[in-house]
C-alpha cells in the first residue's frame, strides 16, 4: 500500500464520524438545492409558456397575467433564499470540524507523544494527518459550490447573464472552496494551540468567524477603490456602494438618504419620476470584474488558512510533552 | 452537593466560562438597550409631536420605534432565542462522549455506588450551574420586550416568546438532557456536538410550530385588528375572506375577486383572521412548560437506560 493511500485511509479512519456527518449534510444540501433548481426551472418554463400564451393584459387592468404560478414561484424563491446562510456557512464548518480535530484528538488522548516519538519529524507527521483532511475539504466543498452556482442559476434575474458576477458573493464558486480551506488551518491551529476538542472549538468558531469576517470587510473597502459611478444601473451581478443624484449642471452628488433635504425639498421631478436637471448614479464595480476579485480574496483566504497552518506547525513543534 | 457542583464546575470550566461571558455579555446589551428604550419612552411622553419615530407606532401598535435601538432590542431576543439551544448542545453533547472516549467511563462507572447516580451526579450540578447562568438573559429578555413595547404587558405579549422568562431555561434543560443521550450513543465529542446540534435545530423549529398549536385561535374580523395596538404581541395563524351569508372564498376566489376594478365596496368579502390573544400569553407558556417539563423527564429516563445498559468502552 501506498504512503498517500495510507495516509488517507488513516485520515478517514480516524475522522469517519465526522466525515460521514458532514458528507451526510453536504450531500442532503447539495441534492436540496439541485431539487429546488431544477423545480425552479420548471415552473419558469411553465411561466414563461403562459405568459406567451395569454394575451396582453387591457390598459387600466390590474389582473394578474398567470396567477397560478405566484405562490410555487414565491415559495421556491424562499426555499432559494433559505439556502444563502447554509452554503455561506457549510465550508467553515468542514473545515472547522476535520481540521480541528487532527491535533486536538491527540493531545487530549495523550497519543500524540507516542505518535510524535514515532515519526521522522514532527512537521511531517502534522503535514502526512493534515493533508488528506484538506484535500476531503476542498473536495466536499467544491461539490457543495457546484450545487450552489447551480441553485443560483436557475433564478430568473439570472437568465440571460454570461455568470453570476458579485450576485450572491461567497456563496458559490471558488471563494467557497478557499473558505473551506482557510477554515481547515484555523481548526488546526485551534485544537494545536489549546490542545482539546471543545476548547478548541469554541476558539476556533470565534477565529474563523473573525477571520472571515475581517477579510470581508478588508476585501469591501480594496473593492470600493476600484469602483467607478455609472449612471443608475443596479443589475444583481454588479458590487453597487452607493447611490446618488448628480446635478447635471453643477456636477454635485447628492446621496439618497440627503436627496429629500437638497434644497429646502424644492426639488422638481419630472414625470419619469427624476429630479429635474439631475441624473441618477451608482457607485459600482462592475459585473465583469467579478472573476478578478474573487480570485484575489480566494488567494488571500487560502494563505490566511496556510499562515494558520504554519501556527499550528510551530506549536505542535514546540509543544512540550508531558 | 458542593462537592459534586465543584467537581462539575472543574470538568466542565471552560464551556461554563465560555457560557458565563455570553450570557453576561447579551443581558448586558439586553439591558442598556432597555434603559435606552425607557428614556427614549420618557422623551415620548414629555413630547408635544408623538407622530414621528421613535415615538410614532407608541399609540397604534404600543411600539417605541427607534431603528438603531429598536433593532438592537430584536438582535437581542434573536440572540437569546438560540441561546439555550447553543449552551445545551455545547454542555450537553460532550458530557457523557468525553467519558467514552477518554475511557474514564471504564474507571468511573464500577467506582460509582449506580449508574444511575453517577449520571445524576454528573448531569444535574451542571444543569444547575448553567441554569443559574441563564437566569440573568431569562431576565434581560422580559425588560427588553417590555420596553421596545411599553403599551403592552410582557405577561400578555408574544413578542419574544421562548427568549424570555422560565422557558427560555426550560427549554435549555431539555435541549442538555437530549445532546447528553446523543453523547452516548455517538460516544465522541464532536460528532456528538455536530449530531446534537441537528436536533437542537429539529426541536427547536418544532417548537416554534408548536407555538401555535397550544391553544385554539379565536376568531377576529378584520376591521378590529386597528384596534388595541393591531397585531403587535398577538399570534396570528391564518386569514381569510369569507361573505356575509357565512361562506368561505379559496385563495383562487380571493384573487379573482381583489384583482377586479370595477366591484362596490359592498360587496368585497369580509376579512377574517385567526389569532391566538395576547391575553392567552400566560396559559401557552404553562402549557409548553408543562410539556417541556415532561419530555425532559422522559429523555432523562431514556439517558438514565442508555447508560445502565451501555458498554463503558
Amino acid at each position: 500500500m501506498s504512503a498517500t493511500r495510507r495516509a488517507v485511509r488513516l485520515a478517514m479512519a480516524m475522522a469517519r464520524w465526522e466525515v460521514l456527518l458532514l458528507g451526510a449534510g453536504a450531500l442532503l444540501l447539495s441534492a436540496a438545492a439541485l431539487v429546488i433548481a431544477w423545480q425552479i426551472r420548471e415552473v419558469r418554463t411553465d411561466e414563461l409558456a403562459c405568459y406567451a400564451a395569454t394575451p396582453p393584459p387591457v390598459e387600466g387592468s390590474t389582473e394578474l397575467t398567470c396567477p397560478q404560478f405566484l405562490d410555487a414561484s414565491d415559495s421556491l424563491s424562499t426555499l432559494q433564499r433559505g439556502l444563502g446562510l447554509p452554503f455561506l456557512v457549510a465550508p467553515v464548518m468542514l473545515g472547522l470540524f476535520l481540521g480541528l480535530p487532527v491535533v486536538a484528538r491527540e493531545l487530549e488522548h495523550r497519543t500524540a507523544p507516542i505518535a510524535w516519538t514515532l515519526s521522522r519529524s514532527r512537521t511531517r507527521w502534522l503535514l502526512i494527518r493534515a493533508a488528506p483532511v484538506v484535500g476531503m475539504v476542498a473536495f466536499l466543498s467544491a461539490g457543495l459550490a457546484i450545487a450552489a452556482e447551480i441553485i443560483w442559476r436557475a433564478s430568473p434575474w439570472a437568465e440571460g447573464l454570461p455568470d453570476l458576477g458579485f450576485a450572491e458573493y461567497g456563496a458559490h464558486g471558488p471563494l467557497m472552496v478557499a473558505r473551506g480551506l482557510a477554515a481547515v488551518g484555523v481548526g488546526l491551529a485551534a485544537g494545536a494551540i489549546v490542545g482539546r476538542q471543545l476548547g478548541g472549538l469554541l476558539l476556533g468558531v470565534l477565529a474563523a468567524a473573525a477571520l472571515l469576517i475581517g477579510t470581508a470587510m478588508v476585501m469591501d473597502a480594496w473593492m470600493e477603490t476600484d469602483a467607478e459611478w455609472v449612471e443608475l444601473a443596479t443589475p444583481a451581478d454588479s458590487r453597487i456602494f452607493d447611490m446618488a443624484y448628480r446635478n447635471d449642471a453643477t456636477g454635485q452628488l447628492i446621496s439618497f438618504n440627503d436627496f429629500y433635504d437638497y434644497d429646502g425639498g424644492q426639488i422638481a421631478v419630472a414625470d419619469d419620476g427624476e429630479p429635474e436637471g439631475m441624473t441618477a448614479i451608482s457607485l459600482l464595480v462592475p459585473a465583469e470584474r467579478a472573476g478578478a476579485w474573487i480570485a484575489r480574496e480566494s488567494v488571500l483566504l487560502v494563505l490566511l488558512g496556510v499562515g494558520a497552518s504554519a501556527v499550528a506547525g510551530l506549536s505542535v513543534r514546540t509543544r512540550r510533552v508531558r | 452537593m458542593r462537592r459534586a457542583l465543584l467537581l462539575a464546575w472543574r470538568l466542565n470550566r471552560w464551556e461554563l466560562v465560555a457560557l458565563l461571558v455570553v450570557a453576561a455579555g447579551v443581558s448586558a446589551v439586553g439591558v442598556l438597550t432597555a434603559v435606552r428604550l425607557a428614556e427614549l419612552l420618557a422623551e415620548c411622553r414629555a413630547a408635544a409631536v408623538v407622530v414621528v419615530e421613535p415615538c410614532g407606532a407608541l399609540a397604534e401598535m404600543g411600539i417605541i420605534s427607534d431603528p438603531a435601538t429598536t433593532g438592537r432590542g430584536f438582535a437581542t431576543i434573536t440572540l437569546l432565542a438560540v441561546l439555550p439551544f447553543v449552551a445545551g448542545v455545547v454542555l450537553g453533547a460532550p458530557l457523557l462522549a468525553r467519558e467514552f472516549e477518554h475511557g474514564t467511563a471504564l474507571l468511573a462507572w464500577p467506582l460509582a455506588r449506580s449508574r444511575v447516580r453517577w449520571l445524576l451526579f454528573t448531569l444535574l450540578p451542571l444543569a444547575l450551574l448553567a441554569a443559574l447562568a441563564l437566569l440573568a438573559p431569562a431576565m434581560a429578555g422580559e425588560l427588553v420586550v417590555g420596553a421596545i413595547y411599553p403599551g403592552l404587558e410582557p405577561g400578555a405579549n408574544f413578542e419574544g416568546y421562548g427568549a424570555r422568562g422560565p422557558l427560555l431555561v426550560l427549554r435549555f434543560v431539555l435541549v442538555l438532557v437530549v445532546a447528553a443521550l446523543v453523547g452516548t450513543w455517538v460516544r465522541r465529542q464532536l460528532p456528538a456536538l455536530l449530531l446534537s446540534a441537528v436536533v437542537a435545530g429539529g426541536i427547536g423549529l418544532g417548537l416554534m410550530q408548536a407555538e401555535r398549536l397550544w391553544v385554539e385561535p379565536e376568531e377576529r374580523a378584520g376591521m378590529q385588528m386597528e384596534l388595541n395596538y393591531g397585531f403587535s404581541g398577538q399570534i396570528v395563524t391564518d386569514q381569510r375572506y369569507r361573505y356575509g351569508d357565512g361562506e368561505w372564498l379559496s385563495e383562487e376566489e380571493v384573487d379573482a375577486v381583489f384583482s377586479r376594478v370595477d366591484i362596490p365596496l359592498d360587496e368585497l368579502p369580509d376579512e377574517v383572521f385567526f389569532l391566538i390573544p395576547r391575553e392567552r400569553y400566560p396559559d401557552v407558556v404553562l402549557r409548553e412548560g408543562l410539556a417541556l417539563v415532561a419530555v425532559t423527564v422522559v429523555m432523562l429516563g431514556l439517558l438514565a437506560l442508555s447508560v445502565q445498559r451501555r458498554r463503558p468502552a
